[in-house]
């Protein structure tokens, strides 16, 4: 359904050009749920961003294609783009900024993509909208309330419902459990997993946190550095992690029924992505890494269906 | 935002780079510039004496001797123009001194006290803002006029100007002061025992220091126009040669009905590009030191 | 938490009232400040005023007695809009401010409503093409109108078009000893007069509102509700309408109302340089005359004037930020 080629984003900067999205593929069918890794600054907002062309003015897709339906979104013009957009991707920004519009009720704002891309009559959508508030778990009294008067796990359901409004085949969710506590986290995970199941939705989910990809995601595409470094189902990523980073990943979160370690983080900072290294980027902090590693650009490993970029590999 | 007290000079360097790519800024600056330079060097470019008087030639318009004509008595307004400079930019930059002062004073007490004080001062700044500029000023002047003081009505001015042009800096030290007081550091400096007045002066002032100064900049230019203003209506020393009293003159002397244009549109030419220039400057220092107005996701 | 919009604008308006007593206070003082017999000051000899106007005025100011008596009355007195007597006019302060404030405020009233109108449209699509052609128009000619003393451009104006083109009349409200036969003639008569003023008063007011907006909006455009309804599919114009626009209305409205106390710097020098008869010329004829107890009602009146505004503000705020919190 979801095919993503080569995909290269930049953003412009009186310096040069910072390679946020460096020529990264990924793949997804009907009713799967990806799940898109790295650590803040590795492009995967960005690229999740890109697939709706959704980029600040600063910032333009270089190259590659996003075939949603066979169609390029890249190549798409403004208008057919507008269609696309909600109606048949969605997205779930993080509750907790500002992603709610303070002078408009919520129901209002549920309300506006159905207005926008269906035939229906104001009080229609305002019903739909109304049950919409529901299905995520809140009561329908509330939905007249502005979003100040939200909590932010109870603003991130509203984005959930929000998204859902004009009945999207594919959802993104940006960090959407980030910045919520352990409680809310969890009934939000729950929430997403049992939309994904009833509705058939695909879903991308970009975190940093990988035990929720753990818990939510069928496959998983780690990033680093703008590059995509592995792309394979979550079962092997976590039983058989094949790039060092990912293992570091991995390591870097607490296991309860491992051995009693301490999580270990990865030494080093991320790279400047104003002027990547040539060869890999993870490289300078890898264990494994030596000369082969600095020259060009790793060659790409397909391991049966698992992806892994990697000269050790 | 550095948490101590900035490196002065480097940041002074890196501010400029920033700067001289703003074209409003850089306009700004040289306009001032300009300015400056016309009244420091008043004495030797200006053609004429401002003050003598020709009676053979009046009401001439712009030709060879006059290049901007004369007025009704024959003076040469080019000479006065360029004399007139001089007490615009005197009268701006004391009478903001003034503000400043008054206001960061205010700005910072209110901010820092709590309670029962910077409530008080918060009130009387809101009060200074309410109250129209204009009508103060021309009451206060009025004033000191009955009193009959020896005060040479041109500090008058400066004065009135500057006790009625407070109220903008203190607002934005107020604010300021506010968002820092909560901020880690402070409480580590009470904790080692600084005293009150250290630490505002090594940790409040310098964060707040680009906004106000381009407050003071901003500030200027609010202070020539009100000079001009006060001058025009009569209310400034009619013996010194300013802009404002250009125009005074030229409107009590029917200017208008006799079509003297060359009286009435060079200061006004005048005014103009002054207080654009030290207005562009503002602006310009206000939207490096605040990013949000850059409009970039900070 | 009692969410009661009357009882927030009830405690608004008690501070309102508080700076208005404020104001009083502050107006006495100042004319107390002078050195020397204030009877002197305050009340005139000569002129042919009088002796019946002059003990009014004693009695007014109560000069006998001592000060704290005299602060409490002159409050007392000037709440209930006993603002003396005008030596000048012959009558009471009060009677003269109001038969000139409504030309003042139908000049400004016209003036303020087009120049927000006009300002705050122009600085949204200034915002919202930052740093192209529009914007950089639109700020320089806001910068420089701005920049422009208004009375001079008054001058201007008049030179221009009554003088040279001789197209509206010079000064004033309406053709002297002129009978109006019929309403249409009358507004027809009043608009000439007015045109020339209003569009001063315009030009010069509608930048701030300009670089207000556009500031104001500038911010907002950094929010990320704006990237949500982008995503939605709504068009930019959508966007600016819907979401930026209401948003970036409310600060707009709070710096607004600071403006006030510069609009009626403005409208004095208006209404001085067209001989407009509104309180500005008042003003202007009462410090002529040194009629200094029409000048302290004027500064009372214009005060007000401006506190109303900002309380008009306030209120305005209540409607449109569902966030006021009404405790």
């Amino acid at each position: 359904m979801l095919d993503v080629n080569n995909l290269r984003t930049f953003y412009r900067v009186d310096e040069g050009y910072v390679k946020a999205v460096d020529d990264v593929d990924f793949h997804l069918d009907e009713g799967e749920a990806l799940g898109l890794a790295g650590e803040s600054g590795c492009g995967k907002t960005t690229a999740a961003l890109s697939i709706v062309r959704l980029l600040p003015s600063n910032a333009s897709i270089m190259g590659g294609e996003v075939l949603y339906k066979g169609q390029d979104i890249v190549k798409m013009s403004d208008r057919k783009l507008r269609r696309i957009r909600w109606k048949e991707i969605s997205i779930v920004f993080q509750g907790a900024m500002n992603a709610l519009n303070p002078v408009k009720r919520i129901v209002d704002q549920i309300a506006e993509p159905i207005l926008l891309h269906e035939e229906v009559s104001k009080e229609d959508a305002l019903q739909r909208a109304r049950k919409l508030v529901e299905f995520v778990g809140i009561d329908k009294v509330r939905a007249k309330d502005y979003p100040h008067e939200f909590s932010g796990g109870m603003r991130q359901r509203v984005m959930i419902a929000m998204a859902l409004a004009c009945s999207p085949r594919l959802v993104i969710l940006d960090e959407p459990t980030t910045a919520l506590d352990v409680m809310t986290k969890t009934q939000i995970q729950e929430l997403v997993k049992d939309l994904q199941k009833r509705l058939t939705l695909s879903t991308i989910l970009i975190t940093h946190d990988l035990s929720v990809i753990a818990e939510t995601c069928d496959k998983v595409a780690i990033m680093y550095g703008g590059k995509l470094v592995e792309y394979a189902d979550v079962v092997s990523t976590f039983e058989n992690p094949l790039h060092p980073y990912t293992s570091g990943l991995i390591r870097a979160f607490p296991n309860i029924y491992g051995s009693r370690e301490l999580p270990l983080s990865i030494p080093g900072s991320p790279p400047d992505l104003l002027h990547p290294p040539d060869g890999c980027r993870f490289a300078p902090r890898c264990s494994m890494a030596d000369k082969e590693c600095s020259k060009p650009p790793p060659a790409k490993v397909v391991n049966g269906n698992h992806y892994v970029a990697c000269w050790k590999r | 935002m550095s948490e101590t007290l900035i490196p002065f000079r480097r940041n002074l360097s890196q501010f400029w780079r920033v700067y001289s790519g703003s074209k409003k800024g850089v306009l700004g600056l040289i306009l001032v510039l300009f300015f400056f330079a016309i009244a420091a060097l008043a004495p030797y470019i200006s053609p004429f004496d401002p003050s003598k008087i020709d009676p053979s030639r009046t009401w001439l318009p712009p030709n060879s001797v006059n290049w901007l004509g004369t007025d009704w008595f024959g003076h040469d307004l080019f000479s006065q123009m360029i004399y007139g400079t001089q007490v615009s930019l005197v009268v701006g930059m004391f009478a903001t001194l003034i503000s400043i002062i008054v206001g960061t004073a205010i700005g910072l007490f209110s901010g820092y006290y709590g309670k029962m004080l910077g409530e008080f001062l918060e009130r009387v700044i809101d009060f200074f803002l309410v109250i129209p500029y204009l009508p103060l000023m021309i009451v206060l002047v009025a004033i000191f006029e009955a009193m009959e003081t020896p005060i040479p009505i041109l500090w008058v001015v400066i004065f009135v100007i500057g006790i009625t042009g407070w109220s903008g800096t203190a607002r934005i030290i107020r604010s300021q002061v506010l968002s820092v007081k909560e901020r880690q550091f402070v409480e580590r400096a009470r904790a080692v025992g600084a005293g009150d007045f250290r630490i505002m002066a090594k940790h409040i002032l310098p964060n707040v220091f680009p906004l106000v100064f381009a407050n003071a900049v901003l500030t200027v230019a609010g202070a020539v126009l009100a000079e001009v203003t006060l001058d025009f209506l009569g209310l400034g020393d009619v013996m010194t040669i300013s802009w404002g009293m250009l125009l005074h003159f030229a409107l009590s002397n029917s200017a208008v009905y006799r079509g003297a244009w060359w009286w009435i549109v060079p200061p006004g030419v005048a005014i103009i590009l002054l207080v654009m220039g030290f207005t562009m400057i503002g602006y310009s220092i206000e939207e490096i030191s605040n990013p949000r107005l850059r409009g970039r996701k900070a | 938490m009692a969410r009661s919009r009357a009882a927030y604008l009830a405690r608004k308006s008690t501070y309102a009232f508080i700076t208005v007593v404020i104001v009083i206070v502050f107006n006495f003082l100042l004319f107390r400040v002078m050195p020397g017999d204030p009877a002197r000051i305050l009340i005139p000899r000569g002129h042919n005023v009088p002796l019946s106007l002059i003990a009014r005025m004693r009695e007014f100011y109560g000069l006998d007695k001592p000060l704290p008596t005299q602060l409490v009355s002159y409050v007392i007195q000037t709440l209930q809009l006993n603002l003396g007597y005008s030596f000048y006019y012959k009558a009471p302060v009060a009677d003269v401010i109001a038969a000139w404030l409504p030309n003042t405020l139908l000049l400004v009233g016209i003036s303020e409503v087009i120049a927000i109108l006009l300002g705050f449209s122009t600085g949204a699509i200034a915002g919202w093409r930052r740093g192209k052609r529009f914007d950089l128009f639109a700020t320089s000619f806001g910068l420089t109108t701005w920049s422009m003393p208004t009375f001079w451009l008054g001058i201007v104006l008049i030179m221009v078009f009554s003088v040279q083109l001789g197209i509206f009349p010079v000064g004033g409200v309406r053709t002297a000893e002129m009978a109006y036969t019929n309403i249409f003639q009358q507004i027809g008569d009043v608009g000439m007069h007015i045109i020339l003023p209003v569009i001063t008063l315009t030009l010069v007011s509608f930048a701030e509102y300009l670089m207000i907006m556009r500031n104001s909006l500038v911010d907002v455009m950094t929010e990320d509700f704006v990237l949500t309804a982008r995503a939605k599919g709504l068009t930019e114009q959508q966007v600016l309408r819907d979401h930026v626009v209401p948003n970036a209305l409310l600060p707009s409205v709070t710096t607004v109302a600071i403006a006030f106390g510069f609009i009626v710097g403005g409208a004095l020098q208006t209404e001085i340089i067209f001989s407009y008869p509104g309180i500005g010329m008042l003003t202007y004829m009462a410090i002529e005359f040194r009629d200094y107890t029409l000048l302290q009602g004027l500064f009372f009146i214009d005060a007000i004037l401006v506190i109303i505004a900002n309380f008009a503000a306030d209120i305005i705020y209540t409607y449109i930020d569902p966030r006021v919190k009404f405790q």
